[in-house]
């Protein structure tokens, strides 16, 4: 067994060695290269400084970053905000679980939501295509406003500290819609959908077996964007999450700004309460420490979604 | 259920109708799910918008506030026009936008065609990943970060000026520099993010095209300019269709948190939600705070149509409906 | 068969409803306490962070108060920055909930009122609440008034602000800066100029953006209200008045001669930052907090005599909600928190034993204190490592004066608090509240106006000259003369009605 395992791959690297000697042809020439991967390289060097920069401060010594503010070389270093971290614990460690829970029930969900309302969007057969795209057209721009939501969210649907408060709200929007239409329509011929057609095939196996797979980068974008959109959300749980157990780790780190932001800019009319109130908050270190660990989660879930996205990777899932 | 009720008036219609619900059974059930989702959590909540017109006061629950509540027509509106510098406002919302719209689209496009290009792919995703970093720093944190190099007094910028010889440069207070450093950091932050669509419109291109071009010897030039581009026109299309229906909101943070909320520089970071935001904390009424977003969103409707109308005159086939 | 599928689902939403509502009626069976009295449940809103140890504390508050009065607390804690937010959407929307935090600086006391969100407890507060009632300084009473009524429970505190030049300690003893007979910005002067001269990498005043320079004035609707002492009762401008104008002129004037950092308009604190002087708003024995937050000693002089006004009274204030179920039981509950040492020293220290511990008072400190009031005969030892999961803000829950005091605060702090109330004059202003009803649309312009320029005219770091006469056209432009006049109308009708 092993042997013919051992043969199938070394005809599968031919194969591929085969693919990349027909590429060659088609690739950009290699002083063009070098200047494509000189420009990134800037770019990317720019994107990059701010990160490093904030896991620099969250590894600086608390005094050395008051007495000296901002250094990429700090006089001192220290793991006093990671050892916070680490005892505060539990209540991290809950957070994290939250948003973990909500950003992968929440991604799957949406994308169904989206996916088959898109789908259905972009056949041309569809005769209340027209109806159904004005209806998502209207709440692209138009909303009720905090109050209103509040009001549906917690009296009609009555979510109130419930995880469902943070997971539906944000499952569908218009622009993910109908990005993902675009996708539907750009990347499925209409002929596959016509002899699939002719085939007797029901629009469920059409849409689930053939049309799915086919769209898998465009899946791929619209479930990385419902995953940031989940991760980064803090606004749903300030406003209908009152148990501290179901907090998600970004509005942990959100109260923390803004109640730093309110102390420093009320002082005048907290007088010293204020500096007391200021006194007790997670510092500087501290919440840069949690900028860090809320972030690397999202940065190596981020390759799952890449594949599908960046050419040369894919070409098996898209090729079938 | 909703859809039956559409189809009221006359016998003959309704039998035509029928049989279309019929016909379109399957698809109907799929966009069910969505149309619901639609229903509770943006349809239901529109009520709100008739707090624009009223003086809301409070009696009883929220309905009955509402009702009692005055009606004050457009008295809400006019906070919105009502200072001398509405129209510098207007102007740095809209300019910006404009910048914003048009960056938006050709900066992304051309790193997803660059990073497209690359021929050690395994860079491709080195570099994609660090350009999406940005993304994750809200602006109170990366207002921080730039503090650190523009601070006046020890930012890092200003001891390299000074190490010249020079006199160092009063950053937070100097405004001609700010609407580049708003646009240049708007980008910075967005790029990772806007590239993705592209990036994966360009995966979703039947590789048969280019392999067509290719036997017919095709420059890489060529393959870009004539199988590229037009395909990712849809996508582009509708992209800008929907940032045209924003042109009068702004990121609030990018405007607030990264100029320091610096006075001196409010001739250009003073953008509607800024002025919005400020104008609301001295008074709270949640009335006024409709207006200002009901007018934001009219404003975008009326963009998004004519921007649609526009697009379906040149190329139906890529408008919005 | 698709109308027998949404029957389906009918029904079985239904069914989960039944049950859903089964289920609250189980839990709604009503509790009693061991005399027999139903249990209430309270809600109470309350600004600041969540403790890890709140469940705790809150599960012996119960204990007592169940038994007590039959009353049950859920607390809910939003944090300082977004508890403005919140309450705006929790009160508009008429949420269920019973008491709540609210004041001149978040969710604010004045127009919640004026849009109707609060209760009016006059009655309450002859029945229910009369001890307290009877208890509280009667001028917080009179600066919870709006309209006559009294719509929150002020928590009883310092009731005015003091401005306050700080300074640090050791240069004040090495130049033997005769610090306190410095009041006003002008006699800072010489001072800062032996500063500059001789300590090179001093700052001799060092601002922050939320500096504002000394106001003699009460501003009723920032920038316009009534100047201190002035029993006219005229209406103004602050930027129009004398005073103003000189202060700017001589903030200037500093600036210039360097005196001030540069930065000071857009400067956060930074500590590092030496410095002879700063501003600060204070309270007797701030000098202590400042101390603390700064790392090095501090002396203050106050820059005028303390002012009371309807924004500096109405600090801290807990309302009652006008639709509340149970608004007898709060006020009884407010009134229990206000009055009862065990429960009020519970709310803000946490459990004695394991928060906290009670130490004896040295007998030549109570002997010195004697006949004054509000004295203890225990302090509160903290628990440095356990007190940190469970550290409030006094004031959100109640008042101070019936809090036992820090072991290192002196025994008679609060009688020295009480004094200073007393010592403090009411600006003629005091009382009077501006309905901005008819005006909301001016005033909305103001703040923009205001930040665009105060800040750096406030530390000097533009020229009055040149930046005055813009501002006020602008103020002008958004419509200040109508406010002024609107004003001016309602207080001549409130001074009549006085």
């Amino acid at each position: 067994m092993s042997k013919s395992r051992r043969q199938e791959r070394a005809e599968e690297k031919r194969i591929k060695k085969i693919e990349a000697k027909e590429c060659e042809y088609n690739l950009i020439k290699k002083p063009t290269n070098v200047l494509f991967n000189a420009i990134l390289t800037v770019l990317s060097f720019f994107s990059l400084i701010p990160f490093v920069f904030v896991i620099i401060i969250s590894l600086t010594d608390e005094e050395s970053l008051a007495m000296n503010g901002y250094r990429f070389i700090p006089k001192k270093w220290s793991l006093h905000a990671y050892q916070y971290i680490v005892e505060a614990g539990e209540s991290i460690i809950r957070s994290y679980g939250v948003t973990i829970f909500v950003t992968v029930v929440g991604t799957l969900l949406g994308l169904f939501l989206i996916g088959t309302y898109a789908y259905a969007l972009s056949r041309k057969t569809y005769a209340f295509k027209s109806f159904f795209t004005k209806v998502i057209t209207i709440p692209m721009l138009f909303s009720g406003g905090m109050i209103a939501n509040y009001l549906i969210i917690t009296k009609v649907l009555m979510l109130k500290d419930s995880v469902w408060a943070l997971i539906l709200p944000l499952a569908m929007n218009s622009f993910n819609v109908i990005v993902m239409r675009t996708f539907f329509k750009t990347s499925i011929p209409d002929s596959v959908v016509e002899s699939a057609k002719i085939d007797g095939a029901s629009e469920w196996r059409l849409f689930f077996q053939i049309v799915i797979p086919m769209a898998l980068p465009g899946l791929a974008t619209i479930g990385l964007f419902l995953t940031l959109g989940y991760w980064n959300d803090w606004f749903n749980a300030m406003m209908y999450i009152d148990n501290q157990d179901w907090i998600p780790l970004q509005y942990l780190l959100i109260k923390i700004e803004s109640s730093i932001d309110f102390l420093a800019n009320n002082k005048a009319m907290m007088g010293v309460e204020g500096i007391q109130a200021a006194a007790n908050m997670p510092k500087e270190t501290i919440k840069m420490a949690i900028v860090v660990i809320s972030t690397l989660p999202i940065i190596f879930a981020y390759p799952f979604f890449q594949r599908y996205f960046v050419n040369g990777l894919t070409i098996g899932a898209v090729k079938e | 259920m909703k859809e039956k009720k559409k189809g009221s008036p006359g016998k003959k219609k309704k039998r035509g109708f029928l049989s279309k619900l019929k016909m379109n059974k399957e698809l109907l059930i799929l966009s069910a799910p969505g149309a619901v989702w639609f229903l509770l959590f943006a349809y239901l909540p529109l009520f709100g918008i008739l707090v624009a017109f009223k003086q809301y006061r409070l009696s009883g629950n929220f309905f009955e506030s509402l009702i009692s509540s005055k009606f004050v027509g457009l008295d809400n509106f006019k906070f919105l026009f009502s200072s001398g510098d509405a129209w510098t406002i207007l102007r740095n919302t809209v300019l910006y936008n404009a910048a914003f719209i048009i960056l938006g689209v050709v900066l992304p496009v051309i790193v997803a065609l660059l990073l497209n290009e690359l021929r050690n792919k395994g860079m491709t995703k080195v570099y994609q990943s660090s350009m999406f970093l940005p993304y994750f720093l809200s602006w109170v944190v990366v207002s921080y970060c730039v503090y650190a190099f523009l601070n006046p007094e020890k930012g890092y910028f200003n001891s390299i000026i000074q190490q010249f010889g020079g006199d160092g440069i009063s950053w937070y207070t100097e405004k001609g520099l700010w609407p580049f450093i708003i646009i240049i950091m708007s980008q910075w932050k967005g790029i990772g993010y806007n590239t993705v669509v592209y990036l994966a419109s360009i995966c979703g291109i039947n590789k048969t095209y280019y392999e067509a071009a290719v036997i017919d010897g095709a420059t890489k030039w060529q393959q870009m300019k004539y199988i590229t581009l037009p395909l990712l026109k849809p996508v582009i299309t509708i992209l800008l269709i929907m940032a045209v229906g924003g042109i009068f909101k702004s990121d609030f943070g990018l405007f607030y948190q990264l100029p320091r909320d610096s006075g001196p520089l409010y001739p250009v970071t003073n953008v509607l939600d800024t002025y919005i935001f400020r104008a609301l904390q001295t008074n709270g009424e949640i009335g006024m705070s409709s207006a200002a977003a009901l007018f934001q969103s009219v404003v975008g409707f009326i963009m998004i149509m004519g921007a649609n109308k526009l697009v379906s005159k040149i190329d139906e086939e890529n408008a919005l409906f | 068969m698709k109308n027998g599928k949404v029957k389906r689902v009918l029904a079985a939403g239904c069914a989960a409803m039944m049950t859903a509502g089964l289920l609250a009626g189980c839990g709604s069976k009503p509790e009693t306490n061991s005399s027999g009295e139903e249990i209430v449940e309270l809600t109470w809103y309350q600004v600041g962070d969540n403790q890890k140890d709140d469940e705790l504390v809150f599960e012996e508050v119960n204990k007592y108060t169940e038994e007590k009065i039959g009353v049950k607390l859920n607390v809910v804690k939003v944090g300082w920055g977004d508890y403005n937010q919140k309450m705006q959407v929790v009160i508009n929307t008429g949420d269920t909930w019973d008491m709540c935090f609210t004041c001149s600086w978040t969710n604010d006391y004045l127009q919640n009122t004026q849009k109707g969100a609060f209760l009016a407890l006059d009655d309450l507060l002859q029945d229910q609440g009369k001890e307290m009632y009877d208890q509280i300084d009667p001028r917080f009473w009179e600066a919870a008034k709006v309209g006559g009524e009294i719509y929150g429970v002020p928590s009883e505190k310092e009731i005015g602000s003091m401005p306050m030049w700080v300074f640090t300690k050791e240069y004040v003893d090495k130049y033997d800066i005769p610090y306190e007979d410095i009041h006003t910005l002008e006699d800072l002067e010489p001072w800062l100029k032996l500063i500059k001269e001789n300590e090179p990498d001093v700052v001799p005043m060092y601002l922050i953006s939320d500096y504002t320079a000394p106001t003699y004035m009460d501003k009723i609707q920032d920038p316009v209200g009534i100047e201190y002492g002035d029993n006219s009762l005229t209406v103004k401008n602050v930027f129009d008045t004398e005073k103003m104008q000189s202060t700017l002129d001589t903030m200037r004037k500093y600036y210039e001669a360097g005196y001030i950092n540069k930065d000071a308009a857009t400067a956060s604190d930074d500590k590092s930052v030496k410095r002879l002087v700063t501003k600060g708003d204070g309270q007797p024995y701030a000098e202590l907090i400042w101390a603390k937050d700064l790392g090095y000693d501090v002396v203050a002089s106050p820059i005028m005599d303390t002012q009371v006004t309807n924004a500096s009274a109405r600090g801290a204030l807990t309302a009652i909600n006008a639709n509340s179920e149970h608004p007898e039981k709060a006020m009884e509950f407010l009134n229990l928190v206000n009055t009862d040492q065990y429960l009020r020293n519970l709310l803000n220290y946490g459990i004695e034993g394991v928060h906290w511990e009670k130490v004896d008072v040295p007998q030549e400190e109570l002997d010195a204190a004697e006949g004054k009031p509000y004295i203890y005969d225990c302090k509160v030892k903290l628990d440095p490592e356990k007190s940190k999961d469970y550290s409030v803000p006094y004031y959100v829950q109640g008042g101070l004066f019936n809090t036992y005091v820090l072991e290192n605060e002196p025994i008679d702090k609060w009688a020295t608090f009480k004094e200073f109330n007393d010592e403090a004059q009411a600006a003629p202003s005091f009382g009077f509240d501006f309905d901005l009803t008819n005006v909301s649309t001016e005033v909305a312009g103001f703040r923009n106006v205001l930040d665009e320029f105060g800040k750096s005219l406030y530390t000097g770091s533009v020229d009055p000259e040149e930046y005055l006469p813009q501002l006020e056209t602008k103020l002008e432009a958004t419509g200040i003369d109508k406010v002024i006049d609107e004003m001016q109308k309602q207080i001549d009708e409130w001074k009549t009605e006085k």
